[in-house]
């Protein structure tokens, strides 16, 4: 089943262009200008339910405001947009009273109080029966293992728990769709695997679609199944993840140590990512050599010690991916 | 050499109010919506010639340089150092190589200046523009109400000081600040103590609260040399003895900081 | 029957939202009692003031009898206690538009001014709140109509300061941030909500029995008390409910900009 469908969605801003300097500003007053810019534009895709979604792209690229324009925060210029059976920008509420949502750093959690206050809140808004809730909140703080941050004002919880705290909050109602902004940002390896885990338990769990921004590659390697990547305001691509990185497995990271210094590589097809003189890493482009003739090149004169090959991260791919949507190639 | 580093720190202190210009916007409204309102009251209130041998012009021109005495210094800038005490900042403050409490007097002054700027220009408006210009009857007015008007702000500087230091000692300052401020207010920047009960004038009349408002607005719009002269000395030795108190907590309270390890 | 379960789930909300307000006081008790003792003496400040007054001016100024001056303080100050208490949330509404915190209150299923309003509390409201029934006590004894008339201007004054201030925190949407504006506005509310009316002349008069409807905070209730009419009472209960009503309009009309996205001044 589709839960979110989305047809030549565009989002025009205007804007109002002030120039630097008094007489500029003092022009600007009395006769403003314009500018339109085009941050989403005329972009199509389906969810289907259950799905886990990655939406990929750099700073200003346009996630957030698709974002924002399917949880109904923001109208759309021109396109349609249909989650769960519902148009956000028509039917906000009905919607909120479905969806969960993270955004990013604006929290739903009161600062000075212990969760567990903001819980009960969040319970009342959502309409949640009381007996309902106590078994939902049992759950969620037994898979969250939050049940000793419960009592703990948040202002005193580390950004790891209150992140935590954040995800079990916006699932207390049972939503059907978990929309997060970039779950974590800012968190170190160990936390963020956690927060990964979490996501995709629930997904298991419940069914619950997930529709995730980020640009940390990682999210997207680690929990999700599709991705789609957006740049200028336009998808660039929408691929499975498992396709994605086939088709960027003709590019290889080779790493190499060597018994005594060695000169380094120069051949056509590979790049030096790092290079000393008992080490190197390199990455290779398997169309233009293959790796065959990369390691009968290193290793000529008997002096290769030890070799790795790697598949390129992640991140590497999409940076990739949007350096070929710049030049002009599809 | 010495006094050059605290000319400086006056001097980005200064730059920092000018380019932060917000706060400053609001306090000139809200200072020009206080006159205005006493300015109306009063002149409802004006039915005979003088009250207390106060004339109405006499009354908005006090009214306009009280409040511009008062709010020159304000207490925001003071409360933070309380703060720092409470939360431990002020250790690092101690340590640099300055004379700690002429480096907050020259950052507070840095401030100070502009406000004083924007009031006494704002005031200097209202004042001619609401009831004409004051009727000024010598110049020798002019030498006195200045030196009456910087010791009413070292007096000022050193009370809100003593009670920002005061955070070394209680849990909270807050509630000396407000207090502080509400006598500020009722003991001469709203009424002239001449209005008040013949019984209370004479004490008022050596109080700091009342001598810090009331002494150069006095001054300004009634000048009479002996009094002048006697509020003056007045202040002067209050300036002495609050400068004196302010040291002496300030002094105790540091070495509260070395026991407690900073 | 849509208006009805509306307004009992604002209702519920605010009951919520008064309830988690008061325990995230409860956790810094003894500042709560200092600030609420500090608004005390704050409003005590300017009984002194109108006691020197009355002394120079006689028995009456502007019409205004000392009694008739603390009932004034007395509903002003119990007014903006209240609506501190119930609704203090509402000077950040700037500060929500310009930083996108009103995302959160978006994405949930009630109302979004309701939502706002309820979720923030004053602590030393409690004082202004305590403070004006205390003073009306003792200035004007127990007298029924007194008080009938006092806790319905309370009341209406809560709703009549939180509009001003919705309208003014509105700017935002259409000026960037208002939040200085609005904070002057309200200043001006009470500075005129505690003086006799009738020193104000001309467009000073005209604001406070319109835009700045200090006149319906304080000195109608006043006339109600001394000379009651049912004619002003329906003109109070009028402008209060219309003004509720064209805060919230004005408000809503000024969320379609903001959902509209064009909110934003870039510097080029």
């Amino acid at each position: 089943m589709r839960c979110i469908e989305v047809k030549d969605l565009t989002k025009t801003f205007t804007t109002k262009v002030k120039q630097e300097g008094f007489k500029q500003s003092l022009k600007s007053m009395i006769k403003p200008e314009y500018a339109t810019v085009e941050a989403v534009s005329n972009i199509s895709f389906t969810v289907d339910e259950g799905e886990i979604m990655a939406f990929i792209g750099p700073n200003g690229a346009g996630k957030s405001t698709t974002i924002k324009m399917l949880t109904g925060i923001l109208h759309p210029t021109d396109g349609s947009i249909s989650v769960l059976g519902l148009d956000p920008a028509k039917k906000r509420r009905q919607l909120a009273a479905q969806i969960g949502t993270v955004f990013g750093q604006k929290s739903q959690l009161w600062f000075h109080l212990p969760p567990t206050d903001s819980f009960r809140l969040l319970a009342d808004i959502y309409e949640v029966p009381k007996d309902e809730y106590t078994s939902r909140l049992n759950y969620l703080v037994e898979m969250f293992d939050i049940g000793d941050l419960l009592k703990t004002p948040v202002r005193k919880l580390s950004l790891g728990q209150r992140v935590r705290c954040e995800i079990a909050a916006s699932l207390l109602h049972q939503p059907k769709i978990l929309f997060l902004d970039e779950p974590t940002i800012g968190l170190d390896v160990v936390v963020k695997q956690k927060i990964r885990e979490l996501i995709l338990h629930i997904n298991k769990e419940y069914n619950t679609t997930i529709f995730l921004t980020s640009h940390d590659a990682g999210d997207i390697e680690k929990i999700c199944k599709r991705a789609m990547i957006i740049d200028h305001g336009k998808i660039v691509l929408d691929e499975s993840v498992k396709k994605l990185k086939y088709d960027y497995l003709n590019m290889k990271i080779i790493s190499a140590r060597f018994f005594e210094k060695q000169k380094p590589v120069s051949m056509d097809g590979v790049k030096i990512i790092k290079s000393t003189d008992y080490a190197a890493s390199l990455h290779v482009d398997t169309e233009k050599v293959s790796i065959n003739e990369v390691i009968s090149m290193i290793s000529k004169d008997g002096n290769l010690a030890d070799i790795t090959i790697n598949d390129p991260p992640m991140e590497e791919i999409i940076l990739d991916i949007f350096k070929k949507t710049a030049a002009g190639a599809p | 050499m010495k006094i050059r580093k605290y000319l400086t720190i006056f001097n980005i202190s200064l730059r920092n109010a000018v380019y932060y210009n917000k706060n400053l916007f609001g306090g000139v409204i809200m200072y020009t919506l206080f006159i205005y309102v006493f300015f109306r009251l009063w002149g409802v209130i004006y039915s005979s010639n003088t009250i207390a041998n106060y004339t109405y012009s006499q009354m908005i021109w006090y009214v306009c340089i009280t409040e511009m005495t008062s709010l020159t210094i304000g207490t925001t800038t003071l409360y933070k150092i309380s703060q720092d005490i409470k939360n431990g900042d002020i250790a690092y403050q101690l340590g640099r190589p300055y004379n700690y409490l002429m480096y907050v007097f020259s950052n507070t002054m840095g401030a100070s200046f502009v406000k004083f700027c924007l009031y006494i220009l704002t005031g200097g408006i209202l004042g001619t523009v609401l009831v004409g210009i004051p009727n000024i009857e010598s110049a020798v007015m002019v030498p006195y109400f200045v030196l009456s008007f910087v010791l009413s702000i070292i007096m000022q500087f050193s009370m809100l000081m003593t009670i920002a230091l005061s955070a070394f000692f209680v849990e909270e300052s807050r509630p000396f600040f407000f207090i502080y401020s509400k006598f500020i207010l009722m003991l001469g920047t709203f009424v002239p103590i001449e209005f008040f009960p013949s019984w209370l004038q004479k004490p008022l009349k050596y109080l700091p609260f009342s001598l810090v408002t009331w002494g150069p607005a006095k001054i300004f719009v009634a000048f009479n040399i002996s009094q002048a002269t006697n509020t003056i000395m007045m202040q002067t030795t209050w300036a002495v003895v609050l400068a004196a108190i302010c040291y002496f907590v300030f002094k105790k309270g540091v070495r509260n900081v070395h026991v407690h390890g900073g | 029957m849509f208006m009805y379960t509306e307004a009992k789930k604002i209702l519920r909300l605010f009951t919520r939202y008064f309830k988690l307000n008061l325990s995230s006081q409860m956790e810094y008790r003894a500042s709560f009692l200092v600030q609420v003792f500090g608004m005390a003496i704050n409003n005590a400040t300017f009984i002194f003031f109108w006691w020197l007054a009355f002394g120079v001016a006689g028995e009456y100024i502007a019409g205004y009898t000392f009694k008739d001056i603390m009932f004034l303080w007395a509903v002003t100050s119990s007014a903006f206690g209240l609506a501190h208490i119930l609704f203090y949330n509402v000077h950040r509404i700037s500060n929500l538009i310009i930083t996108g915190e009103l995302d959160t209150f978006l994405l949930q299923p009630v109302p979004v001014l309701p939502n706002i309003l309820g979720a923030g509390t004053s602590v030393s409201a409690w004082g202004d709140l305590v403070y004006g029934v205390v003073l009306l006590a003792i200035v004007w004894g127990l007298s029924a109509k007194v008080w009938i008339i006092f806790v319905l201007a309370v009341m209406l004054g809560a709703v009549i300061f939180t509009c001003v201030n919705i309208l003014a925190h509105t700017l935002t949407f259409y000026i960037g941030n208002a939040e200085m504006i609005a904070s002057t506005v309200f200043e001006f509310m009470i500075s005129f909500s505690i003086y006799p009316d009738k020193i104000f002349s001309g467009i000073v008069r005209i604001l406070i029995y319109s835009l700045l409807p200090a006149a319906f905070i304080s000195h109608i209730p006043l006339r109600l008390v001394k000379d009651f009419n049912i004619g002003t009472l329906a003109i109070w209960l009028a402008f209060a409910i219309g003004f509720l009503v064209l805060s919230f309009v004005f408000f809503y009309r000024g969320l379609r900009k903001y959902e509209s996205g064009n909110l934003i001044v870039t510097r080029m």
